[in-house]
C-alpha cells in the first residue's frame, strides 16, 4: 500500500504542475490583458496621469510586459521577482485588477465556503444514492423501484440551474423562504460565530440538493446496477439455498463488492459537482469562487482567474487521489480478462 | 532444498528513480522557494516518504528469503523468519495506478510467529514464491480471501491440496 500511495503521490505533483500551465495559458489566450483593457478606456476618456502610472506601477510589479514564461514563473513563485519569491506557494495569490485588492483578501472565506459546499454535496450524494440504490436493486420492479427510476431520470435530465431557479421560486413563494446567498444578511463580513455557521448551514440545504440531484440520480443506476449484477452470481444463490439469512446475504458480499465502483466514481463526480457548483453558485447569488471565477474571466483579471481555478483543480486533484487510494484499499484485485492473466 | 529469491538489481532501479525524483521534487522547493507553512508541512511529509520508499529499495538490494521445507527466512540487514506451522495469515494484494488497472504490481504479506514478511512482486521467482505459500497456507488450513483468492488464479495457481513437504520436494528437483 505505501508503494501505492507513493507511485500515486509520483503522478500527483507533475499532474498539478500541467495544469497550473494549461491554467496559465488558457487565461493568456485572450488577446491582451486587464491592464491593457483599462489603459484604452482611460485613453477613450482622456489620460488621468496617476491612473496611468498606476497601471504602470502593476505592469512592472507583475511583469505583464514581461515574457509568458517569465510571467508563469513569478505567478507560481518558481522565479524572484521585484519582491523575492512571491507566487502560490509561497502564499501570494498576486493582485485582482478589478477590486484593486490582493487575491487572498477578494476571495476571503470563498474558498472554505465553496469547499464546504462541495464536501457536503458529495457526503449528500452518497447518503442518499447508497440507501436507495440498494432499495432498488433488492426491489427490482416494484413500485417503490419504478418511483426511484422516474426521479432518478428527472434528476439527470434536469440542468441544475434550472432546478435552481425553480427551488428559489417555490421556496419563496411557498416556504416564505429566501435562499439566495449562503448564510443571513446580518452575518456577512461578520466573525465567525455558532449563529452564523447555523446560518450557513440552514442556506445550504438548498444548494447541495440542487448540485447533487443529477449526481445523485447517477450514482443511484450505478449502485442498482452493480449490486443487480451481484446478486445474480451463482454465490449468493448457494448462500440462500444454505439459509443464510437474507439479510447477511446481502451485506457479507454482494454489498461490499458493489461499492468498489460506487467509490471508484468519487474521480468522476468531483469534476461534475465543482463545475455544477460554479454555475449553480451564480444563479442562487452564493458566496462561493464560483461568481468571482466567472467574473474574473470575463475581466481578464489574471491572478484572480488563475488563482481559482488552481483552487479547483487542486480540489478535483486531491479527491481523485483519495478515490484511489480507498479503491486500492477496498480492492486489491487484478481484473481478469478472458483466462488468466496477470 | 532450498530456494533463494532476491530482488533483481534492475527491478529495483524504478525504485530507485522514483525515490530520487520523489526527493528532488520535494527537497527543491523546500530550499529554494521558501514556501508557506501548509506547503512546509506537506512537502516535509512528502520528503520523509520519499526517503523511506528510497531506504526501503537499499533493504530489498540487501535482503533475500530462502525458503524451505521447514519455513521462509528474510536474511539480509533485517532477519526474520516464519515456520510453516506457525503461518497464520497470507494475502496477495494487486496495485495498479491506471485507470485500467493494467501494468500493476502484486504484493505477498504473510505472518506467522509473531513476524510479518512483506515481498513486491519484482523479486525473482515469485510465482513460484506465491505457490509455495499457498501450498504451506493450505496445509495450515488457511484458506485464502477473495482478493488473495482472485490474485492467484491471475498467477495461475489454484488452491493447492497437496502437502507442502511434498510440494517443496517437487519445486526443487
Amino acid at each position: 500500500m505505501f508503494t501505492y500511495f507513493v507511485h500515486r503521490v509520483l503522478i500527483m505533483i507533475p499532474t498539478l504542475l500541467v495544469i497550473s500551465i494549461l491554467t496559465f495559458v488558457i487565461i493568456q489566450l485572450p488577446p491582451g490583458d486587464y491592464l491593457s483593457n483599462q489603459l484604452e478606456e482611460l485613453r477613450s476618456q482622456g489620460e488621468s496621469a496617476s491612473a496611468m502610472a498606476k497601471i504602470a506601477f502593476y505592469r512592472e510589479q507583475y511583469a505583464l510586459d514581461k515574457s509568458p514564461i517569465e510571467q508563469y514563473a513569478l505567478w507560481m513563485g518558481f522565479w524572484p521577482g521585484p519582491n523575492g519569491f512571491s507566487g502560490l506557494i509561497q502564499g501570494n495569490w498576486g493582485q485582482s485588477f478589478a477590486y484593486d485588492l490582493p487575491v487572498k483578501e477578494v476571495v476571503g472565506d470563498r474558498l472554505g465556503l465553496s469547499f464546504l459546499i462541495n464536501f457536503s454535496t458529495i457526503l449528500f450524494i452518497y447518503v442518499v444514492a447508497f440507501p436507495i440504490g440498494v432499495y432498488s436493486a433488492t426491489r427490482q420492479y416494484s413500485i417503490g423501484d419504478y418511483g426511484f427510476t422516474l426521479i432518478g431520470y428527472l434528476g439527470l435530465a434536469t440542468p441544475n440551474f434550472l432546478l435552481a431557479m425553480v427551488l428559489l421560486y417555490y421556496a419563496n413563494v411557498y416556504f416564505g423562504v429566501s435562499i439566495g446567498g449562503l448564510m443571513d444578511d446580518k452575518y456577512i463580513n461578520q466573525p465567525w460565530s455558532f449563529d452564523k455557521a447555523m446560518s450557513v448551514l440552514d442556506h445550504m440545504i438548498v444548494p447541495v440538493i440542487v448540485i447533487g440531484t443529477s449526481g445523485t440520480a447517477s450514482m443511484i443506476r450505478r449502485l442498482r446496477a452493480n449490486l443487480l449484477d451481484e446478486l445474480q452470481k451463482q454465490y449468493v444463490t448457494t448462500a440462500k439455498a444454505k439459509g443464510v439469512p437474507r439479510l447477511k446475504a446481502l451485506i457479507k458480499y454482494p454489498i461490499r463488492m458493489s461499492l468498489n465502483p460506487f467509490i471508484a466514481d468519487i474521480g468522476n463526480l468531483l469534476p461534475d459537482v465543482i463545475s455544477g457548483s460554479v454555475i449553480v453558485s451564480m444563479v442562487l447569488s452564493l458566496p462561493t469562487v464560483g461568481p468571482l471565477l466567472l467574473e474574473a474571466l470575463r475581466n481578464q483579471d489574471q491572478y484572480m482567474a488563475g488563482s481559482l481555478l488552481m483552487f479547483l483543480a487542486l480540489l478535483t486533484v486531491v479527491g481523485m487521489f483519495i478515490s484511489d487510494v480507498l479503491l486500492a484499499v477496498l480492492d486489491p484485485r487484478i481484473r481478469l480478462t478472458g483466462g488468466a492473466t496477470k | 532444498m532450498m530456494r533463494v529469491f532476491t530482488y533483481p538489481l534492475r527491478s529495483l532501479l524504478g525504485s530507485y528513480l522514483r525515490a530520487l525524483f520523489g526527493v528532488t521534487l520535494t527537497l527543491v522547493p523546500l530550499l529554494l522557494l521558501n514556501p508557506i507553512s501548509v506547503i512546509v508541512y506537506l512537502l516535509v511529509f512528502l520528503l520523509c516518504a520519499f526517503v523511506w520508499y528510497g531506504l526501503r529499495a537499499i533493504l530489498r538490494q540487501f535482503t533475500c528469503f530462502e525458503v524451505s521445507g521447514a519455513g521462509i527466512v528474510m536474511s539480509g540487514p533485517i532477519r526474520r523468519h516464519i515456520k510453516w506451522e506457525e503461518l497464520d495469515g497470507f494475502n496477495l494484494n494487486y496495485y495498479s495506478t491506471r485507470r485500467d488497472r493494467e501494468a500493476g504490481w502484486m504484493h505477498l504479506k504473510l505472518k506467522g510467529g509473531g513476524a510479518r514478511l512483506s515481498i513486491d512482486s519484482s523479486i525473482s521467482g515469485f510465482e513460484e514464491l506465491v505457490r509455495l505459500v499457498s501450498q504451506a497456507a493450505a496445509e495450515n488450513g488457511l484458506v485464502p480471501d477473495k482478493n488473495t483468492a482472485r490474485n492467484m488464479q491471475a498467477l495461475g495457481i489454484t488452491r493447492p491440496d497437496r502437502r507442502p513437504s511434498v510440494a517443496f520436494g517437487t519445486a526443487n528437483q
